[in-house]
């Protein structure tokens, strides 16, 4: 019993083998990593100081601006260093307290089921009845846009699929002898809960999370693209390309740059999430995990 | 391993549903006729786009100014304004005030009949206007606030009785359609916004709400015939998709931004028409607010932002560095008003002189909407003033949630506004500037109540000094700071002979293709 | 059965209460409009009489019950800004969005089922790394992106495609294109490991010993148990793929229920957002309820068999 248990519900992780794709997305998510940590201990950093007359400099012409300067003379390298910073510190931020939020969530809906599972399931339904982008326009409207709303309501819409998963390891767990024995027994539900439900669940929460961070820095960049979250001046990959869009056809690099850091970013973290789905992949395909 | 009975059912069921999807997105309708713009020997169709989805189509209850882009077409006003800012007559053939101004009567052309064969004579003006004013919660009635009362004197005078003189009234006239009477209360006006009938020099075709709003020309049109036979304006919200509409033939002319001027400038297939518009954006300031209250302050904001930096770099030329909050287009404008230089020197001279330590000020723009680039712009003149040593907290939102907050008074700074006059006439933004209920009002001085409620009495050249009084007066106070007046701009179809008017809206009466 | 179809039955409808709620809520926050619909020089006085006139000054209970009442009867009232009947609107504006809906769905499906067996039969891995890295880099790009580089290559640059409104087929090529490659890489993922899945089962490797061709064992055994997860996740992603299309309508001016909702949010228009939400709503639930009980019929059959 308890050696199917651990088989079945924690991932494999045997051999180190790292897959090609593993590698490509390395390079891919560490070259935007590494940007965003150098770049701002350059002498030239400087995100927000205009120059009209220095406007729209295509990239390597100036060495003083390596990558180009955006309509209001701003350094772009700069400028893509902070965004990364943001639109990355904000998708960490979101699938954080999504994770924490669904995984527990799921666990107590798993655990003491009946009507409190029944309650979770209502909200959960709504949550993903409502659709996000309007909830956050609207929101919006009423609060004025800024970072800090976007990754309130966004870290508090995303939780369904983790919760989902964790329910149902938590409900089969909780049927398991070594769960049922020590609460007969006098145990309190919250030793039992932190001792045997969590361990079991969080690696699987880990997982989602990683494919979860690409998935959340497109819906991040949309948003921004759509002018909410983080506010000008402070720039963002996604407010960056829409800003940049109206110079496509004369200078297309003020769109195409930051595209090039979210394909980085974003496909780099999906190859990565693959070298650790992959062993695990056909257990999740299964309801439950649990057969 | 499933059964070929449930393999059936689950077949049937997705044969089922992939049907009912079909059926469902057929009932989507044929697709939309914009098809090819201009093709033949000499086009005789204009589709022109729109940048937002007009109102209803009955003029009565549709005021938004984006509709008269439509109504110019279909329906007759009094007078129109032409494309550099003159009155000039449409439906009436001319017009006379008493001598104080508070009685207007106007002459109507003879022989003018609707497109379903009404007369149309002084009853239907009346009735146009009577039932405007029946209603004080419709999108016209602001236009007619100065209207005590309308009369048919007889089938081809209409006589105005104002509340109070007002030597600008003709203009507001230019906003209001006329309908035939009798129709519209036959039809009601639900039904009349659907099927809408009028007397001018095109008929509508086709009416699909939110996509395209077709028109044919009248051949019963009591004027003169006009060269383009069809026209269809369609509402594109999106900048980029005008431009590319242009580009590739699917609009013949379009509204742009000032970024997307020289893309289309380099290209075969279209051409650039920009006039300079008929509106100034500038900064409104609530000077009962902070550290706003003291005027040297407020002078300091108006000495440190570089108004030609913002025209000539930010704008690319399409735009010219403003002095009052009238465009050179609209009447009342004086070049003898004028304000500082840029000189940011001087700017911090008077930071020190006030005693500034450095309190943030807010500093309110719309995120899109009314002001092209206005991002853009409110963080260059955050720069600049931040460069001279003020602290701006910038706050942006969406452009509802900004004009609500305008409307309301609810400014706590400063804030980036633009006014646009449809009549092309000064009398309606001083109302809202200067006047006690003006929404932009936030000083309440007397003063310049009293000079904008004095220029709707005279006239002429002695207006226009009432004007520079109360235009220099007002920058002298700081109460606003004219930035720039932009240009409107658009791309549109290679052989296009049109001429655009000052207030951005469309009227192709007198277009043709060469 | 039919208890599990009941309890669905009132999630959904609990549901939506909820989301119309929500929406009651957010919307009065956000509000009222009088201003927006009147012009710039309207004194504060006619944009109160505007607001009263539209039942702006009742208690807030009262509207929220409105509301309700109008659910039930599928009365929202009438748009402020168009002056039509709010359900009206927004049933014009559906079949737009699920025509992109349905072709991005059944194009994208079939060419993953294509591309699948194609990676099946021929074994091979240079196939399948291609279709994979294709697939993981439009995955890395967001649909606005995307779209506006079709646009850019295909419109301007080509000038062969419209690149905006919905005028004729021609037009339905760069949204629907922008939608499958999104959506066609997903089915494949999903398929290829199925179908992987499949292939280390016991019973294929059976049917080839016996002398069967791969490709029979293929399409008669594999694929139509391969194709089962696929269609429960497809159903699912349909709901989703219509609030997914706002995005492309607004790049491409079509004229869909996403585009009219988001500017009618932005409008303050509130019987068309109304409309709106609870349509979304609905279509969101039916399809789900219908899924939770599909999936349960396959597994008590699967269960019994």
């Amino acid at each position: 019993m308890t050696t199917s248990l651990t088989l079945a519900t924690a991932p494999v992780v045997q051999r180190w083998r790292p897959r090609p794709g593993a590698i490509v997305g390395a390079l891919m998510l560490g070259t935007v990593l590494l940007l965003t940590a150098l770049v701002p201990l350059l002498p030239g950093y400087d995100p927000m100081g205009q120059d009209l007359r220095a406007a729209l400099l295509p990239p390597f012409t100036d060495p003083a601006h390596p990558l180009g300067t955006d309509a209001l003379g701003r350094d772009l390298l700069s400028r893509l260093a902070l965004a990364s910073a943001v639109t990355l510190g904000m998708t960490v931020l979101i699938v954080i307290m999504n994770a924490v939020l669904g995984s527990l969530v799921g666990i107590l809906a798993g655990y003491y089921g009946g009507r409190l599972e029944a309650l979770i399931t209502l909200v959960s339904n709504v949550t993903l009845a409502m659709p996000v982008v309007l909830l956050l326009i609207a929101i919006c409207a009423v609060l004025r846009p800024s970072a800090g709303l976007t990754i309130l309501v966004l870290g508090c819409t995303w939780w369904v699929g983790y919760a989902r998963v964790t329910r149902n390891i938590a409900a089969a767990l909780r049927r398991q002898d070594f769960v049922v024995s020590p609460l007969t027994q006098g145990a309190d539900s919250v030793w039992v809960l932190t001792r045997h439900i969590v361990p079991n669940v969080w690696p699987h929460t880990l997982i989602i999370a990683a494919t979860d961070v690409a998935t959340i820095v497109l819906i991040t960049s949309s948003l921004e693209y759509l002018g909410l979250g983080v506010q000008p001046p402070v720039p963002s990959w996604g407010s960056m390309i829409f800003d940049g869009q109206r110079h496509l056809a004369g200078d297309p690099w003020l769109a195409l740059l930051p595209g090039l850091m979210l394909l980085l970013a974003v496909g780099g973290v999906q190859f990565l999430s693959q070298q650790f789905t992959a062993e695990t992949r056909g257990g999740l395909l299964r309801k439950g995990g649990m057969r | 391993m499933p059964t070929s009975t449930f393999r059936r059912q689950m077949l049937s069921i997705g044969a089922l549903a992939a049907t009912g999807t079909l059926m469902l997105s057929g009932c989507a309708g044929g697709f939309d006729d914009g098809g090819d713009a201009a093709s033949g020997d000499t086009p005789t169709r204009i589709v022109a786009a729109i940048p937002t989805d007009p109102t209803s189509m009955d003029p009565i209850k549709s005021g938004a100014l984006v509709v008269l882009s439509v109504f110019f077409h279909t329906f007759d006003q009094l007078v129109t304004i032409t494309a550099d800012g003159e009155l000039a007559p449409k439906l009436a053939t001319e017009w006379t005030a008493n001598d104080d101004l508070t009685q207007w009567d106007f002459t109507l052309q003879e022989g003018v009949t609707a497109s379903n064969g009404e007369a149309i004579t002084a009853e239907d003006v009346a009735f146009s206007y009577q039932t405007i004013l029946a209603d004080p919660t419709g999108e016209n009635f602001a236009y007619l606030s100065s209207v005590a009362s309308v009369e048919a004197v007889d089938d081809l005078t209409v006589r105005f009785t104002l509340k109070s003189p007002f030597s600008a009234f003709p203009r507001n006239t230019s906003l209001i359609s006329i309908v035939p009477a009798d129709t519209y209360q036959e039809m009601g006006a639900d039904a009349f916004a659907q099927a809408p009938i009028g007397s001018g020099p095109y008929l509508f075709d086709k009416i699909q709400t939110g996509v395209s709003y077709d028109l044919v020309r009248n051949d019963g049109y009591w004027g003169d015939a006009p060269a383009i036979e069809s026209i269809s304006l369609q509402p594109v919200s999106s900048d980029e998709s005008r431009v590319n509409g242009v580009l590739s033939g699917s609009l013949d002319v379009a509204p742009i931004g000032p970024t997307q001027v020289e893309s289309v400038e380099g290209q075969d297939s279209a051409q650039v028409f920009s006039a300079l518009s008929n509106g100034v954006v500038f900064l409104g300031v609530n000077s009962t607010s902070g550290v706003l209250t003291d005027a040297r302050i407020r002078e300091a904001i108006g000495l440190a932002i570089d108004k030609e930096a913002i025209t000539e770099g930010l704008l690319s030329g399409l735009a010219e560095p403003a002095a009052t909050t009238l465009a050179p287009a609209v009447e009342g404008y004086s070049e003898d008003v004028t304000d500082p230089a840029y000189d940011p020197e001087r700017a911090r001279e008077l930071l020190a002189e006030a005693g500034y330590a450095g309190e943030p000020i807010p500093f309110d723009y719309a995120t899109d909407g009314r002001i092209p680039l206005s991002a853009d712009v409110a963080q260059t003149i955050q720069a600049s003033l931040e460069e001279v040593g003020i602290t701006i907290d910038l706050r942006g939102a969406d452009q509802q949630a900004h004009t609500l907050k305008v409307r309301g008074r609810e400014m706590e700074g400063i804030y980036l506004n633009t006014w646009a006059p449809s009549t092309v006439d000064g009398d309606l933004p001083l109302t809202d500037l200067y006047e006690p209920a003006g929404n932009n009002n936030y000083a309440q001085d007397p003063r310049t109540a009293e000079l904008a409620a004095e220029q709707r009495g005279v006239e002429g050249a002695s207006r226009l000094d009432v004007f520079a009084e109360l235009l220099s007066y007002s920058n002298e106070q700081g109460y606003y700071v004219p930035l720039y007046v932009p240009m409107n701009n658009y791309a549109a179809d290679a052989d296009l002979d049109w001429t655009p008017r000052a207030d951005g809206l469309f009227d192709f009466t007198q277009t043709s293709f060469k | 059965m039919l208890l599990f179809i009941a309890r669905r039955l009132a999630l959904a409808v609990a549901t939506v209460l909820a989301v119309v709620t929500i929406a009651f809520v957010l919307g009065r926050a956000t509000g009222e409009p009088g201003a927006l619909l009147l012009p710039d020089n309207a004194t504060q006085a006619d944009v109160e009489a505007l607001n009263s006139a539209l039942g702006f000054d009742r208690p807030l209970l009262l509207q929220y019950l409105d509301t309700l009442a109008g659910l039930v009867t599928g009365d929202f009232g009438d748009s402020y800004r168009l002056r039509e009947s709010a359900l009206g609107l927004v049933l014009e504006r559906v079949p737009a969005t699920i025509e992109l809906a349905f072709w991005a769905f059944v194009i994208g499906l079939a060419l993953a089922v294509v591309a699948a067996l194609a990676i099946q039969l021929t074994g091979s891995r240079v196939l399948r790394a291609i279709v994979g890295w294709a697939g993981a880099l439009r995955q890395s790009v967001p649909d606005f992106f995307f779209a506006l580089l079709l646009v850019l290559a295909f419109s301007v640059l080509l000038g062969a495609l419209p690149s905006l409104g919905r005028t004729s087929y021609a037009s339905l090529v760069l949204p629907v294109v922008t939608l499958v490659t999104g959506q066609f890489v997903m089915y494949l993922r999903l398929l290829d490991a199925a179908l992987s899945e499949q292939a280390g089962q016991d019973f294929v490797r059976t049917a080839i010993a016996q002398g069967q061709r791969r490709s029979t064992v293929l399409f008669t055994r594999m694929l139509p148990n391969a194709i089962v997860p696929v269609l429960g996740m497809a159903g699912l992603n349909l709901g989703g793929l219509l609030g997914g299309t706002v995005v492309v309508e607004v790049v491409f001016a079509w004229p869909g229920l996403g585009k009219l909702l988001t500017d009618a949010v932005s409008q303050r228009d509130f019987p068309i957002v109304q409309a709106g939400l609870v349509f979304v709503a609905l279509a969101f639930v039916i399809v789900n309820t219908a899924v939770d009980v599909l999936v349960r019929r396959i597994d008590t059959r699967t269960a019994a068999a």
